[in-house]
């Protein structure tokens, strides 16, 4: 199942289309670990790929009526009389306003509202059972009538609270895209093209694409890789498949497991993904590539007829950093020296194996 | 990162290297260790699926016991008499021998107040360290390398496995995963090629990238990771006693003696969930965490025993 993903990220014609269903994957979390079900963990990941661009309201009621959610969040547990508050919590704080946004009461009700959405145990498949359903008024945000869990969500991206959930999205996908904790103005138009997009998230992501800030330095050296994106690269632009780069032995030493988000608020970013465990298995990895690569396709090919600069410039370019940093350049022009004063045979390997782990390829 | 530390990457980024050893902090600077000596070391063996404490630690005298458990109660004369009230599991000769010197301490009845029945929220609440559940917090271990070891060092904490476990996950302290085995670039032979290699990164790690904060510490941290590997090669070096948990309980030990400021491993061991054979399984096991605690005394230097704790959940 980690192979279809990421084999898809690497060779999809749409990459941010993949991307965002990584993004979705680590804000609307479900994990593995809980959810125990590969064919909903399926479902789910299929359900970012085909809303994960539309209207963010689609999206949000699609995965709340999905096995996945409504069992990582145990709302298939919320039955009328006995709520479960786990998700109506994490819909408000968690995916869409933010703490601070929404009273306990709000969340007690909304609990309420989301009674009787749960799952079929014979099918797998969302059901929703009016005998387990809290039929009564509810107050929700300062509204009363019978609310029902769907309507909720409504109320969340077109009512009151619509504009704090554009702009906690915009500096959520923000953040993930350019650089964390974007400033108040940017958050704020951000949110106000979302709005004026319908609240469709390809038009929020074309409001991202489109600012300056997004071209800035600030954003080029804003982010690290996540594991995912870090293997997924890799094996693009060497040409392995996930059968020959075998990303699953090593990206959980990384840090990041597909399908397997470490709790629900998600990976966090940068530094998270920065530690000795994460060197060790992306050395680890490396070395698994580079000795694939040269069987394999050969991309790079023998580099030893090219002079030393030009060999270092072929496998920077093979991996795709174009601007690499002096100190980069000059370490592995040293290296390449070096190799070809004594074993030579480790030259086009060496390269293989370093030009991933330069802090330039680490870079999203 | 470690003022010594920075000051190997330093020197390693010099233009020539001749010497080709393997990089090490404590070849370049002679045992600067991170931690001081008297530092107190916790060594954290977690008894995954949860062990039967009540089969481990046996109350001797208790009617009610017998007939609850009927079956698979403890025969009290076959216990190791701790006191009058409580005897240990006959599999466990080591830590007996170890509370007649007064080394054990017995907690007993720990729990959470409002267990609902589900494995994962129960799991969640004791990796956490909290009773309340809620907002996912860091884990009590990542808690405590926080406290002892801040950012400044890179051995706080040591876990045994593919990865660093959400308990030790720290907020602005990093722990460690470490195999069991020496393998990979725990071992403790390099080649020259990927010393050359290695150095080619710590040149990368030495000097400002001008690619941003971000870059300079994926260099930095990226340099630093070999340093800190071949650190620990050296305690992979000998071999270790055969038994499942006394081969990782050994290398605990080393890393220990090693002086390297490790203050928190943990180690987890199983499985305890048994479904069938209890009560065979559960000797088997504590036999091996018997096993496993003298492997670790043994391998202990004598200057170290007073600042380490070995505790099991």
């Amino acid at each position: 199942m980690s192979h279809f993903w990421l084999d898809r990220c690497r060779t999809s014609p749409a990459p941010i289309v993949e991307k965002m269903v990584l993004f979705w994957h680590g804000h609307l979390c479900s994990s593995m670990d809980k959810v125990g079900d590969h064919q909903a963990m399926f479902e789910q990941n299929q359900l970012f790929r085909i809303h994960g661009l539309g209207p963010v309201e689609t999206l949000l009621q699609t995965v709340s009526t999905q096995a996945a959610m409504l069992e990582y969040l145990d709302n298939d547990a919320n039955v009328a009389g006995r709520p479960n508050e786990n998700f109506a919590r994490e819909l408000m704080e968690l995916f869409v306003l933010g703490v601070g946004f929404y009273s306990e009461d709000d969340e007690r009700e909304s609990a309420r509202a989301w009674t009787g959405h749960g799952v079929n145990r014979d099918t797998g498949q969302y059901e929703f059972r009016n005998d387990r359903h809290d039929s009564g008024l509810k107050t929700f945000m300062g509204i009363t009538r019978n609310w029902n869990g769907p309507e909720i969500i409504t109320h969340l991206v077109t009512g009151a609270p619509l504009i704090q959930a554009s702009r906690f999205l915009a500096a959520k996908l923000w953040s993930y895209l350019a650089y964390p904790n974007p400033g108040a103005a940017l958050v704020d138009d951000l949110a106000s093209e979302f709005r004026a997009g319908g609240m469709r998230i390809d038009a929020l992501l074309r409001a991202i694409l489109m600012r300056p800030e997004f071209l800035s330095t600030e954003a080029r050296q804003g982010l690290v890789r996540t594991p995912i994106e870090f293997v997924v690269a890799a094996m693009r632009h060497t040409g392995l498949p996930c059968s020959e780069a075998r990303p699953e032995w090593t990206i959980e030493g990384m840090g990041q497991q597909p399908y397997y988000p470490p709790n629900v608020s998600g990976w966090r970013q940068n530094r998270y993904w920065i530690s000795a465990p994460a060197v060790w298995a992306k050395s680890s990895f490396s070395s698994r590539v580079r000795r694939r690569a040269i069987e394999v396709n050969d991309r790079l090919g023998d580099t030893q007829s090219l002079s030393v600069n030009a060999a270092v410039d072929a496998a920077l370019g093979l991996f795709g950093i174009d601007q690499p940093s002096s100190t980069t350049t000059n370490s592995l022009r040293q290296f390449v020296t070096e190799e070809r004063a004594s074993t030579r045979w480790a030259e086009q390997s060496g390269l293989l194996y370093l030009t991933p782990l330069t802090p330039e390829f680490q870079l999203a | 990162m470690t003022d010594s530390t920075r000051s190997v990457l330093a020197s390693l980024s010099s233009p020539a290297p001749t010497d080709l050893r393997p990089l090490s902090r404590r070849y370049f600077l002679q045992a600067t260790a991170a931690g001081s000596s008297t530092d107190g070391v916790l060594v954290v063996v977690t008894m995954a699926g949860g062990n039967d404490s009540i089969n481990t630690v046996v109350p001797i005298n208790d009617s009610a016991y017998v007939s609850r458990r009927s079956g698979l109660a403890i025969p009290f004369a076959s216990t190791l008499a701790l006191d009058a009230a409580r005897g240990l599991h006959p599999s466990l000769p080591t830590v007996k021998a170890q509370w007649d010197l007064g080394n054990v301490a017995v907690i007993e009845g720990v729990g959470h107040p409002s267990p609902d029945l589900s494995h994962f929220t129960s799991m969640a609440r004791v990796m956490q360290g909290s009773a309340s559940g809620g907002v996912p917090t860091p884990g009590w271990l990542g808690r405590a390398g926080d406290l002892l070891g801040g950012t400044d060092n890179p051995f706080v904490g040591v876990h045994f496995g593919a990865s660093v476990p959400l308990v030790m996950a720290g907020q602005s302290s990093q722990a460690i995963a470490v195999p069991e085995r020496p393998s990979g670039l725990f071992r403790s032979t390099t080649s020259s090629v990927d010393q050359r290699q290695q150095q080619a990164l710590a040149r990368i790690g030495g000097s400002a990238t001008g690619l941003g904060v971000m870059g300079d510490e994926l260099a930095r941290r990226g340099a630093e990771a070999f340093v800190v590997a071949n650190d620990l090669a050296g305690s992979y070096a000998a071999a270790t006693p055969a038994g499942r948990l006394a081969q990782p309980m050994t290398l605990a030990a080393r890393f220990v003696n090693a002086n390297l400021g490790v203050r928190v491993v943990r180690l987890l061991y199983g499985d305890f969930d048994h479904h069938a054979e209890q009560a065979a399984e559960h000797a088997d096991r504590l036999a091996e965490f018997d096993a496993g605690l003298a492997a670790f005394l043994a391998a202990l230097a004598p200057a170290h025993h007073r600042r380490t704790v070995v505790l099991t959940t």
